[in-house]
């Protein structure tokens, strides 16, 4: 890494002035993007299932984020910003909306990949951000019934990152009887090495509706 | 697997998984398409992914920023300008 590059790849912001090929946004939208840029047309593209454009693979940070990478400054340019880009809705705020563009999508990516979708389980392994996020993924779509710290002793805790409202219902947590995790005490600041573990019926419910129902979306409006 | 793992992954067991027949996939997450369903989800209230993040610090405080992230003292930051 080069002294004084300019970090991140996170962000949300507020079009300042949008290029002349790009459509969906305008200047005085707020807008989320995603961590790096895909060109909306290729066959993969087509399919819903984005990619970076050639050139982004490369997994050296420099060559990863490049664009529309660099964020954590005043000003940054989203290339093919069609493609890459959200409005935020009104009245949700930035906090809210900054980690769909890259840490949220990634853990709720484990709800939608690989095989233990079809026993309706997975397991994240470490605590760190995407490890909360994909907790907080499964559980907004009722997957976890079971959670439990493997080092260290058990956390009774109040999850961080569910809302007021889905701690007022009864969440699958406090259903499950097997359950050694209750929604009480305080947001941990730390993160900490953590094995989730998920079972439930939802994964098996899920699969069988239409495998890639949310990815189709993204392709209908690619092909405008 | 999803995600860019912090600590590098040495001794992969390769020979541990092809003896028990593991498969092991990663990829890049499909973010372009989970954008609108998660903010969705944040609008209807069944997610609230701001409350993993601290917030507060500014954009020129970011090397304090990174100091406090790399000590595992928060586990996401947002700057503002």
């Amino acid at each position: 890494m080069n002294q004084g590059a300019v970090l991140g790849h996170e962000f949300v912001g507020v079009v300042e002035d949008a290029g002349s090929r790009s459509s969906d946004s305008s200047r005085g939208d707020r807008v989320v993007s995603s961590f790096f840029t895909s060109c909306g047309v290729c066959t993969l593209c087509r399919k819903g299932w984005f990619q970076p454009v050639r050139g982004q693979v490369d997994l050296r940070p420099r060559r990863v984020f490049r664009e529309p990478g660099w964020c954590q400054a005043e000003y940054v340019v989203v290339p093919l910003a069609d493609h890459s880009m959200e409005l935020i809705p009104n009245g949700m705020s930035d906090e809210q909306a900054i980690f769909v563009g890259d840490i949220l999508a990634t853990g709720f990516l484990r709800r939608r990949t690989g095989r233990d979708q079809a026993r309706g389980r997975g397991r994240v392994v470490g605590a760190g951000p995407v490890g909360l996020m994909a907790t907080m993924a499964a559980q907004a779509l009722r997957a976890v019934s079971r959670v439990r710290r493997r080092h260290g002793r058990l956390a009774a805790r109040r999850w961080p990152w569910t809302s007021a409202a889905s701690q007022s219902t009864p969440s699958t947590f406090t259903r499950s009887r097997r359950s050694r995790v209750r929604p009480a005490g305080s947001a941990p600041t730390r993160a900490s090495s953590a094995w989730v573990f998920f079972r439930g019926r939802h994964g098996d419910r899920e699969r069988p509706r239409r495998r890639h129902h949310l990815d189709g979306r993204r392709s209908e409006r690619g092909d405008r | 697997m999803v995600g860019v793992p912090s600590a590098v992954i040495g001794d992969f067991p390769y020979m541990k998984m092809w003896l028990k027949s593991l498969t092991f996939r990663a990829g890049w997450c499909n973010v372009q398409a989970y954008m609108r369903p998660l903010l969705d989800l944040i609008a209807a209230g069944r997610l609230s992914p701001r409350r993993s993040s601290a917030t507060g610090l500014k954009l020129d405080q970011a090397e304090e920023a990174y100091r406090i992230f790399d000590a595992r003292e928060a586990t996401k930051i947002v700057l503002t300008p």
